[in-house]
């Protein structure tokens, strides 16, 4: 063990001690795990990648946990549906961030949403993409002809897939309903109470991962998930066309000149291959007639 | 809310557990050595373009048995077959005698892009099985494909049944249209043109998230979960490592052969139907007439048993056989309790035909 190690553990044991306040000690672990990335340098990739996943989710699931721990003031105990509705939040946040990142705009798309305030990328309802639309309205010789059609074509795709995204979202919100009543369920046909958020959170992954086979094998879901599927593929497409139009423009060598070339090297490969595969037949033929 | 009875007190020591098994973690990975994965001694014996076949040697040779060519997927590794000296199939074929040849298809970059399944399997394939003849110096060879390599295996031995003597085949797709193919089901309103005229070479990764999504809640949040306690343990971490490289190691497809694969296989699910042409000859599964061995897992989650029965309808062997283990898509390789019982029936199989 390193000599970090050690201190990072001791550290640890420091924050927890039984006489510091909860919000302290959660605010000295998540502290203490930020530290820690400089540190994870030292493990191979993968491992780095790996801790850094860990270290993550051990921030957020410290501070739900925390956020469930009553305030010092508060000497009433906190009701049981009290802690169920925190942590059926807490599981939705969860899925809906999976959902988000999975489907959200391509990263060029994306990139251009942060450098913009308070524009949030997980709302669904963008009114950046409303303020875009009502540029359309603007004559396109303002703008000249060739862009306003380039601008007028990426927004149809942006529109497509923000309603794609919509329509795969309303399948979200229906699996993730299900999934609360199946939960539920679960949670009554239970022998012994739960006791530990570890098994209420197994219990969830059961139900949701039950209801969502579901819906995976309807075709209303399969549907629904190409179309998404499509859209951003779409989106992306169009911003590789615009990009080799430009280069090709300023001359200088694009991503589909280049394709070409490799095109005309697959069909060299080809040509080599079958040639090859002749020359073996006819070494074959030779071997067999010199053998009779 | 009879069910449930969370306490404050008991929060903060299941927190603190939580916590404790992450520094763990730590210390752990820290001091775990290498992860001893394709640890079984091979040699490079043929090589084209990317393309590398392995020869691995046995102890002792068993002229009995015929060498063993195998066909792994395009699709991630072919680590996962010797992810361990004590759970490797590699391991436990030599240890019966047998010559073993293992194809490694590389790691497609962009001049691979125009890469077809006519170039795969009319020629990388092709070219494999004569070299391994030739190499181990026997007119025929015992072709193993593994899940797509499976698949590609069935289409090699239609087109050029010459060199194969037998034809082993485990967790491979035949039948792409099974109502609980929930993988083809996905892939059907995919548009596959528009996914390789944007990306060329598809992403490994973007597969992958393609296999997450069929269980997203167990595969990504849950073994998130999990991770700290099993990392907590040096022999858990170990495996678990272990599998996340074989996972992660996932190369790109050649952006033509992934067309091809995708629209032919699975969503026109051409090769039962007999409408597959490659290179202008059809794929006809009616000629082969081999042995046939057909191993799969009745808890498949990516290759539906359903999907890989279907093969003994379609071939005209008339030594066709089924093993069906109750175990997934990779605990066939790699679970405990499986131990050696798929080399132990490939092997007795290899006797009796």
């Amino acid at each position: 063990m390193t000599d970090d190690l050690e201190m990072m553990i001791r550290q640890w044991l420091d924050i927890c001690a039984p006489d510091m306040d909860g919000k302290e000690q959660l605010a000295q672990w998540i502290h203490l795990l930020q530290g820690l990335t400089p540190y994870s340098e030292q493990f191979s990739d993968p491992h780095a990648a790996l801790l850094a996943r860990m270290t993550q989710q051990s921030i957020e699931w410290s501070r739900f946990a925390q956020s469930l721990m009553p305030p010092a003031s508060h000497t009433e105990p906190l009701s049981q549906s009290h802690y169920l509705e925190a942590f059926q939040d807490y599981m939705q946040q969860q899925t809906r961030l999976w959902l988000l990142q999975r489907w959200g705009l391509p990263e060029q798309f994306s990139q251009l949403l942060e450098q913009i305030p308070q524009q949030n990328p997980l709302v669904f309802d963008n009114p950046l993409l409303k303020g875009l639309n009502q540029l359309l309205d603007v004559s396109p010789e303002k703008l000249g002809r060739t862009q306003h059609q380039q601008f007028k074509k990426t927004l149809t795709l942006l529109n497509e897939h923000q309603a794609a995204l919509n329509a795969y979202s309303q399948h979200y919100q229906a699996i993730n309903q299900e999934a609360l009543s199946c939960f539920h369920a679960g949670l009554e046909q239970e022998d012994e109470p739960i006791t530990e958020l570890e098994s209420l959170h197994r219990l969830w992954t059961e139900a949701y991962e039950r209801i969502y086979q579901e819906h995976l094998l309807s075709s209303d879901y399969q549907v629904c998930l190409g179309r998404l599927h499509n859209a951003q593929l779409q989106l992306r497409l169009n911003i590789q066309e615009q990009r080799n139009l430009w280069l090709s423009q300023q001359g200088i060598a694009s991503e589909a000149a280049l394709n070409l070339a490799f095109q005309q090297l697959h069909q060299l490969r080809k040509q080599m291959r079958e040639m090859r595969q002749e020359m073996q037949q006819l070494k074959q033929q030779v071997h067999e007639k010199s053998n009779a | 809310m009879r069910r449930l009875d969370l306490q404050p007190q008991s929060l903060k020591k299941e927190l603190k557990r939580f916590n404790s098994r992450l520094l763990q973690s730590y210390q752990t990975l820290n001091n775990l050595g290498d992860l001893g994965i394709e640890a079984t001694v091979y040699s490079e014996v043929f090589q084209q373009d990317k393309l590398r076949l392995r020869y691995y040697a046995p102890p002792d040779i068993n002229p009995e048995l015929s060498p063993i060519l195998i066909c792994y997927a395009l699709v991630n590794r072919p680590s996962m077959l010797d992810l361990h000296p004590e759970r490797s199939l590699i391991a436990q074929l030599l240890a019966a005698g047998f010559r073993v040849y293992l194809i490694d298809w590389g790691y497609p970059d962009a001049s691979d892009r125009y890469l077809d399944l006519d170039d795969y399997i009319n020629g990388y394939l092709h070219q494999c099985v004569l070299f391994s003849c030739e190499h181990s110096q026997s007119p025929k060879i015992t072709l193993m494909g593994i899940c797509q390599g499976g698949t590609f295996s069935l289409c090699y031995t239609a087109l050029h049944p010459q060199k194969v003597e037998r034809l082993i085949t485990l967790v491979t797709p035949v039948d792409f249209s099974t109502p609980d193919f929930t993988l083809s089901r996905l892939v059907k309103h995919l548009d596959i043109d528009l996914t390789v005229n944007t990306y060329g070479n598809i992403p490994g990764q973007r597969l992958n998230d393609l296999y997450t999504s069929l269980m997203p809640m167990r595969l990504s949040l849950q073994k998130q979960m999990d991770l700290p306690s099993i990392l907590s343990e040096p022999q858990k971490a170990l495996e678990f490592l272990r599998m996340e490289h074989w996972l992660n190691d996932c190369p790109d497809q050649a952006g033509e052969a992934f067309r091809e694969f995708a629209i032919w296989f699975f969503q026109e699910n051409r090769l039962i139907q007999g409408q597959l042409t490659l290179a202008g000859q059809k794929v006809d599964l009616k000629a082969i007439t081999q042995p046939l061995l057909n191993i799969f897992g009745l808890q498949d989650h990516l290759v539906p048993p359903s999907a890989s029965r279907a093969l003994a309808q379609h071939t005209a062997s008339q030594n066709y056989q089924e093993l069906a283990l109750r175990t997934g898509h990779i605990g066939l390789f790699v679970s405990k309790r499986n131990g050696t019982q798929v080399a132990d029936a490939i092997t007795h199989w290899c006797y009796a035909t």
